[in-house]
């Protein structure tokens, strides 16, 4: 122990009885550290995720963030963990970036569990890397408190931090010094009360003087400045509509009073357990209102969207169950990726009581201790928004999710153990639906300790091959039961991509998209011979009734009919004797381009037909809303052409 | 003054230096309701009232629900929470407009035992917010409401007019109006107001009296009851409106019949039917010898107009119970007013009670983390 460090706990100790205040002064001796505590993390909600992350660390069953909310001048993260005493207080303060976390002197504080030093106490993972979450609060802030409690003791220690800007000229000066003098990085001042019971614990962190542009994206002054002046102008195009759910807007000249009232998807008399679903079943029923895939940038507001953002971090549990406890009773297909390296995936047969997770014999998520967690923000307890049950499904020919589950745990012993970087061990799932709702949700999440700072990362860890229609379809989770680790950088929000454990996950990531692409393709072929004929006749019929229905709709009489298009006529002449007896007479070549008029097999002709209807209907309906009437024939060819290129690409992956 | 680009450019950029809070670890700093007298009221009204109205309700399954002043102390919270029973939670919904680090702190120790709702706050707001509309004072009302117990725990009238408003009756009227629109079941309300007879305003002192003398037109039986529990005649209020001439004793029992029918009238005004009871009251004084202060409470609870099918198509076997009319309530509430109890003069005449009070008085400022040493000196000097 350090002799500053050892100072102020005889001080803190001393003063106990004094009630004077303990003050301390927020050091580090290692320029990188002190510009990491100054903030490294791009996001206010980055702050929240890290106290939650150590609660979690500090073996609390619940932490409750607490706000006035719309307003966001109050914020308070409670959770009833562990706390911390005079001695863990100190060496907080002294060792920023040197955490006690995940070291067996670790297990000494009351930080970590005695016998392994990668769990709490309790036996959990642990999230946190080098003891730098709390300083993740200068996003928010640069003045907090922090009250804390450990069991048995009779005494509750409350510090105030106030941190400091780094300042890179500062450390030059320092440097020029000899270097040996330590960067100072804030001020602390801690005093102990005593308390009657001694049975209570843990940590409370009180944010104050938050800063304004915290304030302002909690807020979500930004989306309704913009959402405001594409109003100002008359006539001019809206920039940004308001967020479809949100929590209000403040008066931005009298922060006591509301411009606008919340438009929520849940009562406030509703439980704390069923708001956050309510939330995910109103983003669900989005879909097809304002865009096709709902995206949660334009359905919630920045508050909801830090629900939700930390719903996918916590290590909580899922809205209805673990993708792992699916059972033969759910409505669900279920493949096991193979451990070749291409072909398909197996099917797996389960009995109506049996779980994905016996039968595969899975283990995620694998948290280490039975101690329930839950995470609630302002009465509203999150989960993590992923469902596997009631999604949406299409017309398309596969119409219903199906999921794939894998393992991987490779064989590393031969590896020198200097450049294996440890063991690797994890479980996953892809589950494949025709629409991902919301559109943030599709993508690869990786979770370490069953949390992650990561979001849905859309890219499949840079899976290069063309696929976009069936990856935008995809929603994989990777539980890493062991290593990656030392990949996950400091911030969490991203991995180092050279590490030996990436690039395991990556190619086994990579190799599984291939099977599951081959097991999709195989089954929507049989569902296509057995089906596509009818479903095809029965459409085009289907398609005809619409459009005059739309037709009559647009123009406001039911006796109007649409307009005739042909696209038939080969030459100018037929063309425009056709248009003479009022037919839309357009040159298919031109719009329809490279593709043949005159298909080979049955099943294609009948996609024909279909795509040549398609756009006939497409025609009519511009027509009936008289977009076309400007429009040479010419540029009325070339506007189609576009459209139906548009329409290709989706086919010809 | 002609804008300066610079500066708009930095504000809000750099905010200051902040302050370190600060806290000690024994708190001496009494104050008026340290005293025993309250710590009295404190278990014998709240912590009865709440006990009781917690058996009454059947509460399982859901927290306790509380609204208050609470003070940077938070006692109230520490004694409703006290008397919950074993499982009971509270979630509570505070107002105070200067968060200190003393009521952070006390916020966390009252929270560390898991008997608190996680959503409870304090919120860091003047409670006559909540009458304006599109507050957050009134928002956060509206999502917490409705409420089991509401104290509002005034160091002054809460007859005080600001800017030519009674701004705490209009307080208690929104939370009444919300409580009538979210509640079914019953519900208290704990009124601590001082009864100066300088402070009131003379329009809304004639309009709360006006109440009292309509009641006396209206129904004998009232006027009857008055003179009979009360000894306050329609003569003397009239007198008293003209020329402030009731003795202290009679203003203040005036000054609570006038609260009593406000509120009765209020809630049982056409459309409403919400019965008013008062429940055992008490009165101090700030200075000795003086009696100036009311602790009084309130249950309010639906009352059924009228049983009968008005048609005559269907009956029923309750359809001729008596009904509550305000009439009935504003007697029953001159019979409470009769009982109300100076708590400065029992404790006098009951030193045995005095004692037990002291020694649990003592017991529950240590736990608020006060000095004993200095409190019993406090309490001694009082």
């Amino acid at each position: 122990m350090e002799k500053e460090e050892a100072a102020l706990i005889k001080e803190i100790n001393k003063n106990r009885k004094s009630g004077k205040v303990s003050k301390a002064t927020l050091r580090t001796d290692d320029r990188v550290l002190a510009r990491i505590t100054d903030g490294i993390y791009r996001q206010p909600a980055s702050a929240l995720r890290e106290l939650i992350s150590n609660a979690y660390d500090a073996d609390a069953s619940v932490v409750a963030i607490q706000t006035d909310a719309p307003r966001f001048d109050q914020i308070v993260i409670r959770d009833n963990g562990n706390g911390m005493d005079i001695n863990a207080l100190a060496r907080m303060i002294y060792h920023i970036g040197g955490s006690a976390k995940r070291t067996y002197e670790g297990g000494e504080y009351g930080i970590t569990n005695k016998k392994d030093p990668t769990l709490t106490p309790s036996g959990r993972r642990i999230i946190g890397k080098i003891g730098i979450g709390l300083f993740a609060v200068s996003q928010l802030t640069r003045h907090f408190q922090i009250i804390t409690k450990v069991k048995g003791t009779q005494y509750r220690l409350i510090a105030d931090v106030i941190l400091r800007t780094y300042s890179e000229e500062e450390a030059e000066e320092i440097s020029k010094k000899g270097g040996k003098v330590k960067i100072e990085t804030g001020v602390v001042e801690i005093t102990s009360v005593p308390v009657e019971d001694p049975t209570s614990h843990g940590t409370e962190i009180i944010l104050l003087d938050l800063r304004p542009q915290a304030i302002d994206m909690l807020r979500s002054q930004e989306i309704w400045n913009s959402v405001l002046s594409s109003g100002d102008e008359k006539g001019k195009r809206s920039l940004r509509k308001a967020p479809i759910f949100h929590i209000g807007r403040i008066d931005p000249q009298n922060s006591s009073f509301l411009e606008d009232s919340a438009k929520l998807p849940w009562e406030a008399s509703d439980d704390s357990r069923e708001k956050f679903k309510k939330l995910y079943q109103a983003i669900l029923s989005e879909i097809g209102t304002i865009e096709s895939t709902p995206r949660l940038e334009t359905t919630l507001d920045n508050y909801l969207r830090t629900l939700w953002t930390l719903s996918l971090s916590a290590p909580i549990d899922y809205l209805d169950k673990h993708p792992f406890d699916i059972t033969g009773a759910d409505d669900i297909k279920v493949y096991e990726f193979s451990q070749k390296s291409s072909g398909q995936a197996t099917p797996v047969s389960l009995g109506k009581k049996e779980t994905v997770r016996e039968k595969l014999k899975l283990k995620a998520p694998e948290r280490g201790s039975s101690l329930p967690f839950s995470v609630i923000i302002d009465d509203i307890q999150l989960f993590r928004p992923i469902s596997f049950k009631n999604l949406p499904t299409t017309n398309q020919a596969l119409k219903k999710p199906i999921l794939f589950v894998g393992k991987f745990s490779p064989d590393l012993s031969r590896i020198d153990p200097r450049e294996k970087g440890g063991n690797l061990s994890f479980e996953s799932y892809f589950l494949w639906a025709p629409k991902i709702v919301p559109k943030e949700n599709n993508g690869l999440l990786i979770r370490i300790g069953d949390a992650s700072g990561a979001l849905f990362d859309e890219t499949f860890a840079k899976y290069q091959i063309s696929e976009f229609t069936r990856l935008s379809q995809i929603t994989a989770e990777v539980f890493v039961m062991k290593g990656l680790d030392a990949a996950l950088n400091i911030d969490r929000e991203s991995f180092n991509f050279a590490h030996p454990h990436y690039q395991l996950l990556m190619r086994w990531v990579h190799k599984n998209l291939l099977q599951l692409a081959n097991t999709l393709k195989k089954l929507a072929s049989d569902v296509r011979h057995e089906s596509k004929a009818h479903l095809q006749n029965e459409k085009l019929t289907n398609l005809t009734a619409y459009v005059e229905e739309e037709v009559q709709k647009i123009k406001g009489d039911i006796n109007e009919v649409p307009i005739e298009v042909s696209l038939s006529e080969k030459n100018v002449e037929e063309r425009y004797s056709a248009r003479k007896e009022g037919v839309l007479a357009l040159n298919a070549e031109k719009i329809l381009g490279m593709v043949s008029l005159h298909p080979s097999n049955g099943v294609a002709r009948l996609d024909h037909d279909l795509l040549i209807k398609q756009i006939e209907s497409i025609t009519q309906i511009l027509d009936a809303y008289g977009l076309l009437d400007n429009l040479s024939y010419n540029q009325q060819e070339e506007l189609l052409h576009a459209i139906f290129t548009i329409f290709l690409f989706d086919k010809k992956d | 003054m002609p804008e300066d680009p610079i500066e708009d450019l930095l504000d809000g950029v750099y905010q200051g230096e902040p302050e370190a809070g600060k806290v000690v670890p024994l708190r001496t700093d009494f104050k008026p309701w340290h005293k025993i007298r309250k710590h009295y009221i404190r278990l014998h009204q709240w912590c009865h009232e709440v006990q009781k109205l917690f058996n009454d309700l059947r509460i399982s399954g859901r927290p306790f629900k509380y609204l208050g002043l609470p003070g940077d102390d938070l006692a109230e919270i520490y004694v409703i929470k006290g008397a919950l029973p074993e499982g009971g939670t509270l979630k509570y919904l505070g107002f105070d407009s200067s968060l200190t680090t003393e009521l952070r702190l006390a916020e966390a120790e009252v929270n560390s035992d898991g008997k608190i709702d996680p959503s409870s706050i304090i919120l860091n707001d003047r409670l006559e917010n909540i009458t304006k509309p599109n507050t957050i004072a009134s928002l956060h009302l509206s999502e917490f409401a409705d409420f089991d117990i509401i104290n509002l725990d005034f160091c002054d009238s809460v007859t005080q007019v600001r800017e030519g408003r009674p701004v705490f009756l209009d307080s208690i009227r929104a939370i009444v109006e919300i409580q009538s629109k979210k509640r079914v079941q019953p519900w208290v309300l704990f009124l601590t107001t001082r009864a100066l007879r300088s402070d009131l305003d003379a329009d809304l002192k004639e309009k709360l009296l006006s109440t009292v003398l309509e009641n006396i037109k209206a129904n004998p039986e009232f006027n009857s009851a008055m003179e009979a529990k009360l000894s306050l005649t329609e003569e003397l209020i009239k007198n008293e409106l003209a020329s402030n001439s009731a003795s202290d004793k009679e203003w203040l029992i005036l000054y609570l019949l006038g609260i009593c029918k406000w509120l009765l009238r209020l809630m049982m005004r056409e459309g409403y039917a919400i019965g008013v009871t008062l429940m055992p009251s008490y009165v101090y004084g700030v200075q000795k010898n003086q009696e100036d202060m009311i602790a009084c409470g309130f249950r309010f609870e639906r009352v059924i107009p009228s049983r009968k099918d008005l048609s005559g198509i269907t009956s029923s076997a309750d359809e001729d119970a008596p009904i509550m009319t305000e009439a009935e309530l504003a007697i029953k509430m001159i019979d409470e007013i009769g009982n109300i109890k100076n708590v400065d003069q029992f404790l006098e005449s009951q030193p045995e009670n005095k004692g037990k009070i002291t020694k649990q008085a003592i017991n529950f400022m240590k736990e608020l983390r006060y000095d004993s040493g200095a409190y019993e000196k406090f309490i001694t000097s009082d």
